[in-house]
C-alpha cells in the first residue's frame, strides 16, 4: 500500500465518518434560526 | 425584472430536484404522526445503505473489466446502469413516495455504470479512482461541517445561483452530446488545456455547491417534521450529487494527469 492510498483512503474514512456522525445532529442555532433561510415550501 | 420577480422566475425552475412540488404538498407535516415523521439520522442511514449498495454493484463490474481487460465486456452493464438509472431517477423526482423502492434500485443501476466507468480510468491512470473518491468524500465531510456550523449559510439567491449554474452546465452537456451524433463537440469540455481543467473546476465546485443545498433541504424537511418517506428521498437527492461530484472529479483528475 502506498502514499496515495493511505492520504485519499484516510480522506474517505474521515469525510465519510463526520458524514456518518455529524448528520446525525441538527445544525448549529446560526444556521437554523436565521431570517435569510430557504423558504423550500415556497419552491 | 427586480430581484424579487427574477426569484419567482427563475427560482422554481432549474434543478428539477428542487423543483416546485418537491416541498409543497407536504404543508401537512403537522398531521403527520410523530412515528412515521422524518429524522436526520434516519436520512444518514438511508444514505449509507445507498453508498453500500451502489458500491456491491461498482465491485461487480469493476471487477468483470480487469479480469477480462475487455472494455467491451462491461459496456452493456454501462448502458444499463447509465439508462436505468436515469430512468429511476425522473421515476423517484416525479413519484417520490415510491423513493424507498425507486431510490436504492437507483443506487444499485448508477454503481453498475460507475464501476465500469471508474475501472476504465484506472486501467489509464492508475490510483485516480481512489483519489477522486476521497476528494468526493472529503468535500463531503468538510462541506457538512461548513454547513453545520454556520459556516455556509444558504440563502435564496445562493439557491437561484447555483440552480441557475447547475442548469447551464446540464444544458451545455446535453448540447454536447447531441453534436456528438453528428461528429462534432464542444472542445474546451473535453480539453486538457487551461481552459479546459478551468472549466472542470467550476463544474466541481457548482456540484459540490449542490451538496450544501441538499443538506439544507434535508435539515429544513427534518425540522418541519416531513413524512418519513422523505429519508430516502433526501438520501436519493445526496447521491445523485455525490455521483456527479464524483464523475467531475474524476474527469478533472483525469485531465491534470493527461498533461504530464
Amino acid at each position: 500500500m502506498g502514499w496515495n492510498e493511505i492520504f485519499f483512503g484516510g480522506m474517505i474514512l474521515i469525510g465519510l465518518g463526520a458524514f456518518l456522525f455529524f448528520g446525525r445532529f441538527r445544525a448549529g442555532k446560526a444556521q437554523r434560526e436565521r431570517q435569510s433561510k430557504i423558504r423550500w415550501r415556497k419552491h | 425584472m427586480s430581484k424579487h420577480n427574477a426569484l419567482t422566475t427563475f427560482g422554481r425552475s432549474g434543478n428539477p430536484m428542487f423543483r416546485g412540488e418537491a416541498f409543497k404538498p407536504d404543508a401537512t407535516f403537522a398531521e403527520t404522526e410523530a412515528p412515521g415523521r422524518m429524522t436526520l439520522a434516519g436520512t444518514v442511514n438511508k444514505t449509507g445503505i445507498l453508498l453500500i449498495l451502489c458500491l456491491v454493484t461498482a465491485s461487480f463490474t469493476w471487477n468483470i473489466f480487469f479480469r477480462t481487460g475487455d472494455p467491451a465486456a462491461v459496456s452493456g452493464f454501462l448502458w444499463i446502469g447509465l439508462i436505468g438509472g436515469l430512468i429511476l431517477a425522473l421515476i423517484t423526482i416525479f413519484k417520490r413516495q415510491w423513493a424507498g423502492v425507486t431510490a436504492p434500485l437507483y443506487a444499485l443501476a448508477q454503481g453498475l455504470a460507475l464501476g465500469g466507468i471508474s475501472a476504465m480510468f484506472e486501467a489509464q491512470y492508475p490510483g485516480i479512482v481512489i483519489q477522486a473518491m476521497g476528494l468526493t468524500f472529503g468535500t463531503l465531510g468538510v462541506l457538512l461541517l461548513a454547513y453545520k456550523s454556520g459556516l455556509i449559510k444558504p440563502t435564496e439567491n445562493f439557491r437561484l445561483m447555483i440552480v441557475a449554474a447547475t442548469g447551464g452546465i446540464a444544458l451545455l452537456y446535453l448540447v454536447s452530446f447531441v453534436m456528438g451524433f453528428f461528429g462534432s463537440s464542444i472542445g474546451f469540455i473535453h480539453s486538457n488545456g487551461l481552459f479546459g481543467i478551468g472549466f472542470s473546476l467550476f463544474v466541481v465546485a457548482i456540484a459540490a455547491l449542490n451538496l450544501v443545498l441538499d443538506f439544507d433541504f434535508i435539515e429544513e424537511a427534518a425540522e418541519q417534521g416531513a413524512p418519513r418517506y422523505l429519508e430516502w428521498y433526501g438520501a436519493f437527492s445526496l447521491m445523485v450529487t455525490l455521483i456527479w461530484l464524483y464523475l467531475e472529479i474524476l474527469r478533472l483528475l483525469a485531465k491534470l494527469r493527461s498533461r504530464n
